[in-house]
């Protein structure tokens, strides 16, 4: 039978997880919002597009630009904002932009002096981070260290067949 | 997830990510247009420095702007016209007369780079009439600014004897 004492515990951890819900989805709305927006820019050019604030940040989008590299990895932003945006695929939204994020972010933090672009570089990747806990139980399987054999399992699964 | 809370995080969602970068790329945010043109003037060559400040100084008769913008104010400049710094550059160019298009006349002959030292060979004519001088600016460029400065004049004789002309 439970007590007092286990109903109390039940009731703190359900409004913790509910608290955790809300800023996962929090962070996966701003973040989905942002990479649609930042990501459309580069097209519609709502507001002036980042042009990196050194000059190897400079030289890097210039030659991402130049190679067609960028337009590539907006396309990629604006698929993975539009699925956090849809709250559908989000494990594989957080799949997606995980090397967007990391150029994002290395380039905010490595390449950029400004004290904003840390700022990003540190809130794109804690953003990703926590939606990417928020969805942890969908990773697990990706952490077995023994990962077995190779097979079909997969694709007949993805198929609806046993 | 209802739907009507969708929705609402899809709105706040794109909303506040937008509005944080209108702010940061506004007049007053940290990522505003004069803090950009400052990255820009630190990504040109220094060659493109140097044409860009006697583009500004010469061309359109702005020294002082071209200086303000273009120079360093560490700059050591060693033309034994002037004291050699920042501050008497500015004075030299202040206290020539440039109204009405009567600064200086510089036509560029050539202009070599290497590194960060940038040479400028010119026929400078001073006062309209005379013969001028040919002269050499080499110019040594940092971070977009001009940081160094030296200069040779060799003033032009009215009547040469060298057939091929001084340029």
């Amino acid at each position: 039978m439970a007590t007092n004492n286990d109903i109390l515990a039940e009731a703190d951890l359900a409004r913790t997880g509910r608290n955790f819900m809300i800023a996962v989805y929090a962070a996966q709305f701003f973040f989905g919002g942002w990479f649609v927006a930042h990501g459309l820019n580069q097209w519609l050019e709502f507001f002036p597009r980042p042009k990196g604030s050194s000059p190897i940040a400079r030289e890097l989008i210039m030659a991402l630009n130049a190679s067609g590299l960028f337009s590539l990895v907006k396309i990629m932003e604006v698929i993975g904002g539009v699925l956090f945006l849809a709250n559908r695929f989000v494990p594989l939204a957080v799949i997606l932009s995980f090397p967007v994020a990391l150029s994002i972010a290395h380039l905010n933090l490595i390449s950029n002096p400004d004290i904003t672009s840390k700022i990003v570089g540190v809130v794109i990747m804690g953003l990703l981070g926590l939606i990417a806990i928020g969805h942890l139980d969908k990773f697990l399987p990706m952490l077995a260290f023994n990962s077995g054999d190779p097979g079909i399992r997969g694709l007949r699964q993805l198929f609806g067949k046993k | 997830m209802r739907a009507w809370a969708h929705a609402l995080a899809i709105v706040a969602g794109i909303a506040a990510p937008v509005a944080l970068t209108f702010w940061t790329t506004s007049a007053s945010g940290p990522r505003n247009a004069a803090q950009s043109a400052e990255i820009a003037q630190e990504t040109m060559t220094p060659k493109q420095v140097v044409e860009a400040f006697e583009r500004l100084a010469f061309d359109e008769g702005n020294p002082t702007e071209a200086v303000r913008r273009y120079v360093s104010k560490d700059v050591i400049d060693h033309s034994q016209r002037i004291a050699g710094d920042y501050d008497s550059i500015i004075e030299l160019l202040v206290n020539l007369d440039w109204t009405n298009g009567r600064g200086p006349k510089r036509t560029i002959q050539h202009m070599v780079a290497e590194g960060d030292i940038v040479m400028v060979h010119y026929h400078l004519v001073r006062e309209p009439g005379t013969p001028g001088f040919a002269a050499v600016d080499i110019f040594r460029v940092q971070g977009g600014k001009i940081v160094e400065h030296w200069e040779a004049l060799q003033p032009l004789p009215d009547i040469s004897s060298n057939k091929h002309g001084p340029f």
